[in-house]
């Protein structure tokens, strides 16, 4: 399960890293911060209004990840969304497998 | 489990190789305003209305104070994001209410409810740093009030 969560965590890191986006917070917190809501989300899977979570999850991440501003920064915004939910999918998925 | 974390980080790469734009602080807190914090906010003053706290001319101010939020962040013609956090400390509570009230319904679980409560946790927390944080996007893009928005916010707060 730490495996999973590290994996995540590394590829949220990633993606900001590829999108140039400059981290607010410290690498060590984004991975921790990741870490920790991809495990809420694989504790709460089946709930009621699950998938609401999942885009709550990755706005908070959005929120967390994203720096200053630069150009194209709503389709960047739309791109980043898109790819957190993909990956908190996907990390969920892992962890229950 | 190890080939589901190899193949997440295999779509990580293919999925990042094509993104050269970057992104902007303000533009994440607008679209999650406008995407999941602006309905449970709505949710919520719906919910009070109904439940008989707050009249319906309330709810109307309550309305427009929350489209004063929006167009501080879609970076209109208004020069305060402090209003903004100041909108934002009033609706807060009404927001929550109405989260609590889907979970109590079963509409939503509870494990979901507190997923929504940390975004609008770390919304309020951007809200605040987009005031106090020198030299952030709302301050570079000149930010004001309009006069209209101002007498908004304070028949609000009275």
């Amino acid at each position: 399960m730490i495996s999973i969560g590290s994996e995540f965590a590394s590829a949220v890191v990633a993606s900001a890293a590829r999108m140039g986006l400059e981290l607010e917070a410290t690498d060590a917190e984004v991975r921790r911060y990741a870490t920790l809501r991809l495990l809420h989300l694989s504790r709460i899977q089946g709930e009621p209004g699950y998938q609401e979570a999942v885009e709550a999850e990755a706005a908070a991440l959005s929120l967390t990840i994203v720096g200053r501003a630069i150009q194209e920064a709503d389709a960047a915004d739309r791109e980043l969304r898109g790819l957190l939910v993909g990956l908190l999918r996907m990390g969920v998925t892992a962890l229950l497998a | 489990m190890r080939a589901a974390a190899v193949l997440l980080a295999m779509v990580v790469g293919s999925a990042c190789a094509g993104l050269a734009a970057r992104g902007d602080a303000m533009a994440v807190v607008a679209s999650t305003f406008r995407n999941i914090v602006q309905p449970v906010v709505l949710v919520g003053i719906g919910a009070e209305q109904d439940a008989g706290n707050i009249t319906a001319e309330r709810a109307a101010e309550l309305r427009g104070y929350v489209n004063v939020i929006g167009e501080v962040l879609e970076g209109g013609q208004v020069s305060e994001v402090g209003t903004a956090r100041d909108a934002w400390n009033l609706l807060l509570p009404l927001a929550e209410a109405g989260i609590d009230e889907r979970v109590a319904r079963g509409e939503i679980g509870a494990g979901v409810g507190a997923s929504i409560k940390e975004v609008l946790r770390l919304f309020g927390a951007r809200l605040l740093q987009l005031e106090t944080g020198g030299g952030g996007p709302a301050a570079r893009q000149g930010i004001t009030l309009t006069t209209t928005q101002w007498e908004a916010v304070r028949a609000v707060l009275r």
